[in-house]
């Protein structure tokens, strides 16, 4: 099955190479991605992006942003056919509000016949969240790979290698993803708040008591080199922490 | 040759050829699965549909107000100031929940002299009370009405209307009796107990201070400023409470009678607790407020905490939005960095 696996790659692979459809394809997938995120934003009128009595911005540079999913790589995968891909930097930029990530990299066979060729994956930092330890993440998803500089083979061959490395990395792709890190900012959500008891002391007595907070991300934007997250807050009431009533909102 | 010969070979041959087709075709390029006509359609689509909402996304970011005296920083934290003031105005709530006052036990006394007019006699000495009174059990709850606030630079003034609501009180009264002069041979001395129930008079109250935001290790903090609020804590006793103890003086009759009414016990009692009971609510009761987010000094990235070096420059608050910012650099790249750009 691994042998006719690989003639049925070869046989895509003797496709002839047409760069301007691929570069159309990632066109259009950048592009929706783009509309997506700005039709988030579309029912905002001017001066109302913020509920300001709900809501708060937290946001983040593109430098910081770069230093810390720089701290992650590199970052190696191990994929079908002895085949490692080797990540290691990645560049963020912001346009079009959507904070696009470039990664690069190397994919390298392990056996004969022993195949590498530098790995370009490009993607976008997004599904943003408060994770239950109350820190701010969002993940990167990868919209488009490509490879390019051969290696390891005859000239001659190059395409083939690198239609055939292609396949193999796009089949791979959610492996690939799970693989890169998941953002962290340095920017912690409390879930409630809290205010200490007093006394007794004199006439006066008071149990601690908690306020629930709930804390969602309502939406992003990627402008001014900047990302820009838009949070919701709801503040619950104070409970006694005694009572039987206090509820925490995780 | 066998006639199933020819067969078996073009068998052997086709299924594998169309195997590799069927899969050469699944791992096709992804740029060679879809017709470029239809990909080029949808881009000039997607383009003009895109700078269409750019436009409309950018004028709405631009034209807003919070946005363009944002402060320079790595990490910034935007929190408009009718935020601030809905949390602060919960939190004020907070503080006043719940919020037992209990008088400690109190003891309060009168003691005095009784004269009366005793005909022939004139105006006599008639016996001496010493009357105390033994407050056990009173308490009221404090409950505080929506805050009015002004924002001020980085002060918030306060106005925070707090009411006494009702509650109630039980003292022990104890009447010691000392007949003097004419009243003493017919009444002798005498000593009573009895226990007098009473409310708790409401109130309304005034806190007025201020509150200071300060950034403090990458958290915005309200640090309250109010001076020590008094609250005077009146109980009236219940009439019917009061009576009880009347009658059981009105027992005594004639001289004595007389002489014991004329110590007006009942009055005194009202007396005793008219001026009321100073409850002192310190400085230290309202509590320093923590908004709900923090420049945090590590993050956790693939499993290790990565370490930043943090350097968070002084709050800015404008008109519109109280601003936190932070120069940020993970530690790995540690340059030196200005406290605020």
């Amino acid at each position: 099955m691994k042998r006719l696996l690989l003639l049925a790659l070869l046989a895509s692979a003797c496709r002839p190479p047409d760069p301007a459809a691929r570069a159309r394809v990632v066109e259009r997938d950048q592009l929706r991605r783009e509309v997506a995120g700005f039709q988030t934003l579309r029912r905002f009128e001017p001066g109302s992006l913020i509920d300001r009595e709900h809501e708060l911005i937290a946001t983040v540079s593109d430098t910081l942003l770069r230093e810390l999913i720089a701290t992650s790589f590199p970052i190696t995968v191990e994929l079908q056919n002895k085949l490692t891909v080797t990540l290691t930097a990645a560049r963020v930029v912001f346009r079009a509000n959507v904070a696009r990530v470039d990664i690069t990299g190397e994919i390298r066979r392990g056996a004969f016949p022993y195949v590498s060729a530098a790995v370009f994956l490009r993607g976008a930092i997004d599904r943003f969240v408060i994770d239950p330890s109350q820190q701010l993440r969002a993940r990167i998803s990868i919209d488009d790979v490509e490879l390019n500089t051969p290696a390891g083979a005859p000239a001659v061959l190059d395409q083939m290698v690198i239609n055939v490395l292609q396949a193999i990395v796009e089949g791979s792709l959610p492996e690939l993803t799970a693989s890169l890190p998941a953002v962290a900012f340095p920017v912690r959500l409390d879930q409630e708040m809290a205010l200490p008891g007093f006394g007794p002391e004199g006439a006066l007595s008071i149990r601690p008591s908690r306020a629930p907070m709930n804390v969602e991300v309502a939406r992003v934007l990627a402008f001014q080199n900047r990302l820009w997250v838009v949070l919701h807050v709801e503040l619950g009431a104070f409970l006694s922490e005694k009572s039987d009533t206090a509820v925490r909102v995780r | 040759m066998r006639k199933w010969v020819i067969p078996a070979i073009a068998l052997a041959t086709i299924v594998p050829l169309v195997t590799i087709g069927v899969i050469a075709a699944r791992f096709r390029p992804k740029w060679a699965r879809e017709d470029p006509a239809t990909i080029a359609r949808e881009i000039t689509a997607l383009t003009r549909q895109r700078d269409s909402l750019s436009a409309l996304v950018y004028d709405a970011a631009s034209l807003s107000d919070l946005l363009d005296q944002r402060p320079a920083g790595d990490v910034v934290i935007g929190l408009p100031t009718p935020f601030v003031e809905s949390i602060v105005r919960t939190v004020v709530n907070g503080w006043f929940n719940d919020v037992d006052l209990r008088l400690p036990r109190l003891r309060v006394r009168k003691s005095g002299e009784v004269t009366a007019r005793l005909g022939l006699f004139g105006r006599r000495t008639v016996g001496g009370y010493d009357l105390e009174m033994t407050l056990d059990d009173v308490h009221g709850r404090l409950q505080p009405a929506a805050p009015r606030m002004t924002f001020g630079g980085n002060v918030i003034r306060m106005d925070v209307p707090v009411r006494l609501v009702g509650g109630t009180g039980i003292a022990h009264i104890k009447l010691d009796w000392e007949s003097k002069g004419l009243a003493g041979p017919v009444c002798g001395d005498m000593t009573m107990a009895h226990d007098v129930t009473g409310q708790v008079r409401a109130g309304n109250y005034l806190a007025r201070g201020r509150i200071i935001l300060n950034a403090v290790n990458g958290v915005v903090l309200a640090d309250p400023e109010f001076p020590s609020l008094a609250i005077r804590l009146f109980v009236d006793p219940s009439p019917a409470s009061v009576a009880v103890l009347d009658s059981m003086l009105a027992t005594r009759g004639g001289l004595c009678g007389a002489a014991i009414r004329r110590a007006r016990v009942s009055g005194r009692v009202q007396e005793l607790v008219a001026r009321g009971f100073t409850v002192k609510i310190p400085q230290r009761f309202f509590r320093p407020i923590r908004l709900p987010v923090t420049v945090q000094r590590m993050v956790p990235m693939t499993g290790q905490d990565i370490a930043l070096d943090v350097r968070p420059s002084d709050l800015v608050v404008t008109s519109s939005t109280v601003w936190l910012a932070a120069a940020v650099t993970t530690a790995r790249t540690r340059t030196p960095a200005p406290l605020s750009r």
